[in-house]
């Protein structure tokens, strides 16, 4: 779509200072452009599959993300080292930090996303929700310095509310409250969480809309223009968290869309905003709310990607880059559906974060199915950053093929060694309201495991091996098998289980 | 084998390479690897075993929850044979008390000499229900405890 410009006369070193998946797929789009990744790793991740993708990378060293992707400085110097003029920060750890945006320009480095000014907008959320409220409804609420005021505000618009950080992001420190007495108690810890995690111990109070859905809008803008592909559908979460995303939205009618994309455009337009950047809503009741813009590049834009065809990071880059939007909003032209499903390395039933080495990864190769990923066979998942461990991507004309897609891949996608995601995933591609559309954010916690008859046969089975049934089907002369191992479970009583297996922990 | 799977009682018999299920379905079974199985022909593959009481498994992308109560806090009455077979040795008699992995019985089946362990420590032997020599057929009560 967008070759009609070439890149391949500049000569632009890019360092990606991101890590795993994002890392990868940066890369890949950099080298589409003619442009040479460099990459960063801590000494967590000297055996990360993204250093492999990079023309060369620097060891930063350190194993939390302070002493290593957050640290600007080491950032900042090994692009410096590398000869990179620009720098591109993925999602997560340096990407909304207005400081390392400024600190890139100090250094004649360029930044690649939002400026300084756009940034300390989006990342202050008094300010941003101040900006929006000019363009369209905001949730009832403002930023409070004391607990008189909370209470006072509390009063006015009536509970539950919720306690947000004003500096923070992807749905941490969040606090429902549903009296005056929980108010009372949880503000001054709120403030306190609020400077460990952000730096600042600012809050504010919103009223909670108790389960409505997740829409969000991708646009991408330049200097002069302001776009947008379309939105993404995110009610599927947990603790706040992203599990499944799916483009185009199964309750948006075309009037609806018509109006949230309008009105993220102009909330954009308003921020004086440049490169991609997504506008994210509440729905309920058919109404929008506009919560916050995000200004990086985001886990779920592949889904954005299949069903436009536009390469967001291209248009980051040529952005950045100066080269301005390659593509008019007549241009875009959304076809089919797509859903991606996070596979994170946790418990499937609890969600307990859990790192660990992958014995096998196999991914099935099949047709409409993209797989973001910087996991392989042999790979140990260290412990200090997030559990995301792969991202699938299933697209189709129809909504229920892209929902069988994904239901296929996912039986054949083998993640040995830790447990995954998967389940939570098929469970969820099997359930009425998934099916249906008809699905908000409290769709989680009446989720119950899907599995099959013949698999339980198979559980049962397998769970008598290593050395159990290994007799079954070998040679006579290997069979060596300890024989009391297969006769010590005839008499066992029944085992009677409080574990409740019916439900996910939200 | 009693297991419970998702709550579901199953009565697992192996035969062979048939494994029959609740007295009812028999079912042909190969092992392709320590993970992978076919059952009539449908392939199965185990991803993730967790610890615990159920333990879960993760088979196909599905997740199962598996109970089986561990042997040292199981009520152990009996020995049986666990495949058919003809007793060569018989190592203990009525009235002993037997340790943990003491080999009770040696069993020899399809040419091969299978040693058949106690599986709890101060176990007294009550019965010993065959001799030496003897002929067995899998299931075979060979030895109750009191």
């Amino acid at each position: 779509m967008c070759s009609h410009f070439d890149l391949s006369s500049l000569s632009e070193n890019v360092l990606i200072a991101n890590r795993g998946e994002i890392a990868i797929r940066i890369a890949r789009t950099c080298k589409k452009l003619d442009l040479k990744p460099f990459g960063i790793y801590s000494d967590a991740d000297k055996n990360s599959l993204h250093i492999k993708y990079c023309e060369k990378a620097v060891d930063i060293g350190g194993f939390t993300p302070a002493e290593s992707y957050l640290n600007m400085n080491k950032i900042i110097e090994a692009a410096n080292a590398l000869g990179c003029e620009l720098i591109h920060p993925g999602y997560g750890f340096l990407s909304e930090n207005p400081d390392f945006a400024m600190h890139c320009k100090r250094e004649g480095l360029t930044f690649i996303g939002p400026s300084y000014e756009s940034m300390s907008i989006t990342g202050d959320k008094a300010r941003s929700r101040q900006v929006a409220s000019r363009i369209t409804s905001i949730v009832d609420g403002g930023e409070v310095s004391n607990e008189v005021m909370a209470m006072d505000l509390a009063e006015k618009i009536g509970f539950p509310v919720i306690l947000k950080a004003v500096q923070g992001g992807g749905g941490r420190g969040l606090r429902i409250i549903r009296s005056f007495e929980e108010l009372k108690e949880a503000f001054a810890d709120s403030k306190n969480e609020a400077m460990i995690s952000f730096g600042s111990d600012r809050i504010y109070i919103e009223k909670y809309i108790e389960n409505p859905r997740h829409i969000e809008v991708q646009v991408l803008a330049d200097d002069s223009n302001v776009i947008h592909l379309g939105e993404r559908e995110c009610s599927v979460q947990r603790r706040h968290q992203k599990l499944i995303e799916e483009t185009p939205s199964p309750v948006l009618t075309v009037e609806m869309r018509n109006s949230i994309t309008k009105t993220a455009i102009a909330i954009i337009n308003e921020m004086k905003y440049t490169n991609a950047g997504t506008v994210e809503f509440l729905f309920k009741n058919n109404k929008f709310y506009f919560m916050e813009v995000n200004a990086r590049i985001q886990v779920e834009h592949p889904i954005t990607e299949v069903v436009t065809g536009v390469d967001i990071v291209e248009q980051q880059l040529r952005i950045a880059l100066g080269d301005g939007l390659m593509i008019k909003q007549e241009d875009v032209k959304s076809k089919g559906h797509a859903i991606e499903c996070r596979i994170n390395s946790e418990h499937p039933l609890s969600f307990v974060p859990t790192p660990g080495t992958i014995t096998k990864f196999l991914t099935p190769e099949l047709e409409g199915i993209r797989i973001d990923t910087a996991i392989y066979s042999g790979y140990s998942i260290p412990s200090f950053y997030d559990s995301l461990i792969a991202k699938v991507i299933s697209s189709a004309n129809t909504r229920l093929e892209a929902i069988e897609k994904m239901k296929n891949s996912l039986m054949l996608l083998r993640v040995t060694g830790i447990p995954s995601t998967i389940p939570f995933h098929i469970s969820a591609l099997n359930d009425a309201r998934f099916i249906s559309g008809n699905y908000d954010t409290s769709f989680i916690d009446e989720l119950k495991p899907f599995s099959s008859k013949d698999g339980e046969m198979a559980a049962a089975l397998l769970s008598l091996l290593p050395k159990k049934i290994e007799f079954l089907n070998k040679d006579v002369q290997e069979m060596a098998v300890d024989p009391w191992a297969i006769s010590r479970f005839d008499t066992i009583d029944l085992f009677n289980s409080n574990y409740n297996i019916n439900k996910w922990v939200r | 084998m009693k297991i419970k799977v998702n709550n579901t009682q199953y009565d697992i018999e192996i035969v062979g390479d048939k494994v029959r299920v609740n007295n009812d379905d028999e079912l042909i079974v190969k092992q392709l690897n320590s993970d992978e199985l076919k059952i009539n022909e449908k392939l199965f593959h185990l991803d993730f075993t967790g610890e615990g009481e159920p333990s879960i498994m993760i088979i196909n992308g599905m997740v199962y929850t598996v109970s089986k109560e561990s042997p040292i806090h199981a009520s152990i009455k009996e020995i049986k044979a666990p495949i058919a077979g003809r007793i060569v040795k018989v190592l203990v008699d009525a009235g002993s008390i037997v340790l943990k992995d003491q080999v009770l019985f040696v069993l020899e089946a399809m040419k091969m000499e299978n040693r058949l362990l106690c599986p709890a420590n101060g176990k007294k032997v009550k019965e010993i229900k065959v001799v030496k020599g003897q002929s067995v057929m899998t299931g075979e009560v060979l030895l109750i405890f009191e």
